[in-house]
């Protein structure tokens, strides 16, 4: 009998396209994806050149005075891409992947984009997670909206309640079916993305196509429930697509104006104006109380003092610039506190919504969400520490140039270590499946 | 008579979705949904409104009260530019979200405008945005499908079709009739809502009655033909359609098409057809370039040299320091004035590109009604790329001015003696800054 079903799937001409449709769409992105990986590489790859060109070309330019030669050299920061990122490319367009900074104020620089067109940036990426969230539901609901019903229609369905043993076994049987011929579509453009994007295997890896594999599935068991209420297929297929609809952007798009509303982020713009002030003002202040302020921070340079008098000085200088991250240093941990918050929020209705879950699991899984945002921004600023605290004794003691081996100082990468944690993961999936078959199997106990 | 028939249809079409409980909920809860959305739109905008013009001022403040100073340290000490958005913000969001909201002004150098709102959320806000414009782009034409795929496939189905026709109705009549009833209907999800945007946005107090009057008028006409378009698609394919249920599934594929697959497959290719720089790439071709003209750092750079020499011979002076006008300055404001060329002749042309991409888009117009309206309602709502890109070139524009001014007054107030003397500190007076406008 089921060789029979899968002839009765295969002899549908709509069936086949969706899934030619599917499998284009899905190459689609997958070669988004991929374009995506390569610029991102390429830019950083020649980064490393630019690096190198412009510390030569500046160390040339200032060989005496190192306090002015890192007032210009900038020192890039990658934060590394996974392959896995070509998936779900989530917020790294708008959020680029290296940084540079001279050991100036960070904040000034930390929230310096690349560029982008607000246009492209507003319609989304075309990736292979958006295939899966938006567009594999929509075949697993034109493959199932009228299993029943269209046996019904057609005057079949009480021939068949009549030949076949079980109803229900029929059924679950088309399921199966259509389940399997999706999956074989769902690992195939998983199994062309390994080949073509390279990408390893890996636990986190693995954790993205059981997500996904799982969002299949719910798809499914939402539909033998809906189905399950035995009415008209256009009844069906409408309910589905509010079902759809209300998932993928009534509800994501209120929440989303909801928490925009509710943690607005003006503490960023707070920050801009007290580093600005912050460092600024120390320009026509006493020289002292700053200087004060930076040997309590930095003891081990209280060594370098400086002339109330002096008309100049690197310590001053490199102090003042210091304090602008100082006192913006509250308002910029608000906005990042806010931006966690704005996320959690989304995390927590993914808990309820299986779509959002899939998107901000797998973006989380693959690098490109919020958190990684935040952890390359705190290792960022860490980074800045680290290559002030080299360089200040060697500005403050005034070395030459050729004080520091500038092959050193190569771009530096950023290597996340994400945690995947199997019970956030899967718990909500498995509820949601479990209580939907519950529910259809109440129905279908009617049924037969 | 026919006319007389085809008022009657109009009237009947019109009626029947009235009268049906189910369509007077869907158009209570679509209506209540814009109100929502007009509503949060409405007191984010105005607190965003609020922050942003309290940041202006306290900028301004700042800038006036700093006291002598060196010009080149206020070039330095720079501008902060906020963006604020046209009130029609609170109807279509537009772009609004992805939009950098704070440029930071100075001397040398070209910043990108900063934390956007998409930048400062999670991964969520790729779903999009709610505003009323979405619900009237997306949620109404599927709800128009909804209400009419039956509208003729389900007469033929039960067969109340043949009786029209026996009637002496043409099938032309029945089609048009259908068309206006349900279009007629439509209007209802739309024209309500005007007048409640219109005393929104003129409350926000941020534009003249007059502009958003023209611009709702525009907004008016474009819905209204948009929804025809929709009614029409409707009707034709319910027409055309055996069963009511095909004619729903093939309408619900238009709608994806429209919606989803068209606009997200033009930016496919217009992203892979014109493909922009980053931005560490143009700022070195930039820097390259410079580097070609003069580098104002080196003294012995030919391009400054020649200009120090002509100096020297106009004042007929032969040091430096007898210079009238201070030479640094001078050599500044040429730098600004040819890194600027140079940086804006970059990024015109990656506005360029991003222009060329959008006119894909556009022209996808002209066959997906929903990009068009789009498109059209973003313009109109001053919340696209171009009201943007004006915003950015105007916050160019200033940066120039304050650069320039600033080399302009070490120009003329600044001694070319290193002067660290009581008497002759290298300052200018504080009632300049005063005397340089603010940003718009």
């Amino acid at each position: 009998m089921t060789s029979y079903l899968y002839k009765q799937f295969f002899r549908n001409k709509a069936y086949l396209m969706a899934l030619l449709f599917l499998f284009l769409v899905g190459l689609m992105a997958i070669y988004t994806g991929k374009s995506f990986l390569d610029k991102n590489e390429s830019i950083i790859t020649k980064s490393t050149d630019y690096q190198k060109e412009s510390i030569e070309k500046n160390v040339s330019l200032h060989q005496d005075n190192m306090g002015l030669l890192l007032y210009y050299i900038k020192f890039n920061f990658v934060n590394q891409t996974p392959r896995l990122a070509a998936l779900n490319i989530g917020m790294r367009d708008l959020n680029p992947s290296i940084k540079g900074v001279t050991i100036r104020n960070l904040e000034e620089q930390k929230h310096n984009t690349d560029f982008y067109s607000p246009a492209n940036a507003a319609t989304g990426n075309f990736d292979f997670s958006f295939v899966l969230v938006f567009l594999f539901p929509l075949v697993v609901i034109v493959f199932c909206y009228n299993l029943i019903s269209e046996d019904q229609e057609k005057g079949t369905w009480k021939l068949l309640s009549v030949q076949s043993k079980s109803l229900r076994q029929l059924i679950d049987t088309k399921f199966l079916v259509r389940f399997l011929v999706l999956n074989v579509v769902y690992f195939l453009l998983l199994a062309i993305a390994v080949v073509w994007i390279k990408i390893p295997f890996s636990l986190h890896f693995l954790a993205f196509i059981v997500s996904g594999w799982l969002y299949i599935i719910f798809w499914f068991v939402l539909c033998r429930w809906i189905i399950s209420y035995q009415k008209s297929s256009a009844q069906n297929a409408l309910t589905l697509v509010l079902f759809w609809l209300a998932m993928n952007f009534i509800v994501p798009m209120s929440a989303n104006l909801l928490i925009q509303k509710l943690y607005p982020v003006k503490e960023g713009l707070r920050a801009q104006i007290e580093q600005r002030e912050g460092y600024h003002n120390k320009w026509d202040e006493a020289k002292d109380p700053t200087m004060e302020r930076f040997y309590k921070i930095y003891p081990q340079f209280s060594q370098y003092k400086v002339d109330e008098n002096a008309s100049s000085s690197y310590v001053w200088y490199y102090a003042m610039q210091h304090m602008a991250d100082m006192e913006s240093a509250k308002s910029a941990r608000d906005y990042d506190n806010e931006l966690g918050k704005r996320n959690n929020a989304a995390l927590y209705l993914g808990y309820l919504l299986p779509n959002i879950h899939t998107q901000l699991m797998q973006s989380q899984i693959s690098q490109t969400g919020m958190e990684n945002h935040l952890n390359y921004g705190y290792a960022l600023k860490k980074f800045h520490e680290a290559k002030r605290l080299f360089f200040y004794p060697l500005i403050f003691s005034e070395q030459k140039a050729n004080a520091v081996d500038w092959s050193k100082q190569t771009v530096q990468t950023f290597i996340a270590h994400q945690k995947v944690n199997i019970l956030q993961l899967l718990l909500p999936y498995v509820c949601v499946i479990g209580l939907l078959l519950f529910l259809s199997n109440n129905k279908y106990k009617q049924l037969c | 008579m026919p006319l007389l028939n085809l008022r009657l249809i109009i009237r009947k079409t019109r009626q029947d979705l009235l009268k049906n409980k189910l369509n007077r909920i869907l158009l209570a809860m679509i209506l209540l949904f814009a109100l929502l959305s007009i509503g949060v739109a409405f007191s984010k905008y105005s607190s965003n409104y609020e922050s942003t013009e309290k940041y202006r001022k306290e900028t301004r403040e700042n800038w006036e009260k700093r006291p002598d100073k060196h010009p080149h340290r206020m070039a330095h000490y720079g501008y902060l530019v906020f963006r604020n958005a046209y009130p029609l913000q609170i109807f279509d969001g537009g772009l609004d979200n992805y939009l950098g909201n704070v440029i930071f002004l100075e001397a040398h150098k070209q910043n990108t405008a900063n934390l956007s709102e998409a930048g400062s959320s999670g991964i969520l806000v790729r779903f999009g945005t709610f505003s009323c414009a979405f619900i009237l782009q997306t949620i109404v034409p599927i709800i128009i499908l909804f209400l009419g795929f039956g509208l003729i496939a389900k007469e033929r189905e039960d067969a109340t079709l043949k009786l029209l026709n026996i009637q002496g109705l043409s099938g032309r009549t029945i089609i048009w009739g259908k068309v206006i009833g349900i279009w007629q209907f439509s209007l209802l999800f739309f024209l309500p809502l005007i007048p409640i945007v219109f005393i929104a946005s003129a409350f926000s107090g941020n534009a003249s009655c007059g502009d958003l009057l023209f611009r709702l008028t525009a907004l008016c006409v474009s819905y209204i033909t948009f929804y025809f378009f929709v009614c029409t698609l409707t009707v034709i394919v319910s027409a055309r359609s055996k069963t009511a249920t095909t004619a729903l599934v093939t309408l619900i594929g238009y709608w994806l098409l429209m919606v989803l697959i068209v606009p997200k497959a033009v930016q496919f290719f217009a992203q892979n057809t014109y493909p922009t720089p980053s931005r560490i790439a143009l700022e070195t071709e930039v820097e390259e370039d410079v580097l070609k003209v003069g580098n104002s750092h080196n003294p012995d750079d030919p391009h400054f040299k020649h200009i120090k020499d002509s100096l020297l011979a106009h004042y007929n002076v032969k040091t430096m320091d007898e210079l009238p006008v201070n030479f640094g300055g001078i050599v500044m404001k040429e730098g600004e004035k040819i890194t600027t060329k140079i940086y804006t002749d970059h990024l015109n042309e990656l506005d360029g590109k991003y222009n060329k991409q959008q006119r894909l888009n556009e022209i996808s117009g002209f066959i997906n009604p929903v990009a068009a309206i789009k498109d059209f309602s973003m313009t109109v709502s001053g919340t696209d790329n171009y009201a943007y890109q004006k915003f950015q070139q105007q916050a160019e524009q200033y940066r120039y001015q304050l650069s320039q001014h600033m080399n302009d007054l070490q120009i003329e107030h600044i001694s070319n003696k290193k002067s660290s003397d009581e008497e002759h500190p290298a300052v200018v007076s504080k009632d300049n800054w005063k005397e340089f406008p603010d940003f718009k």
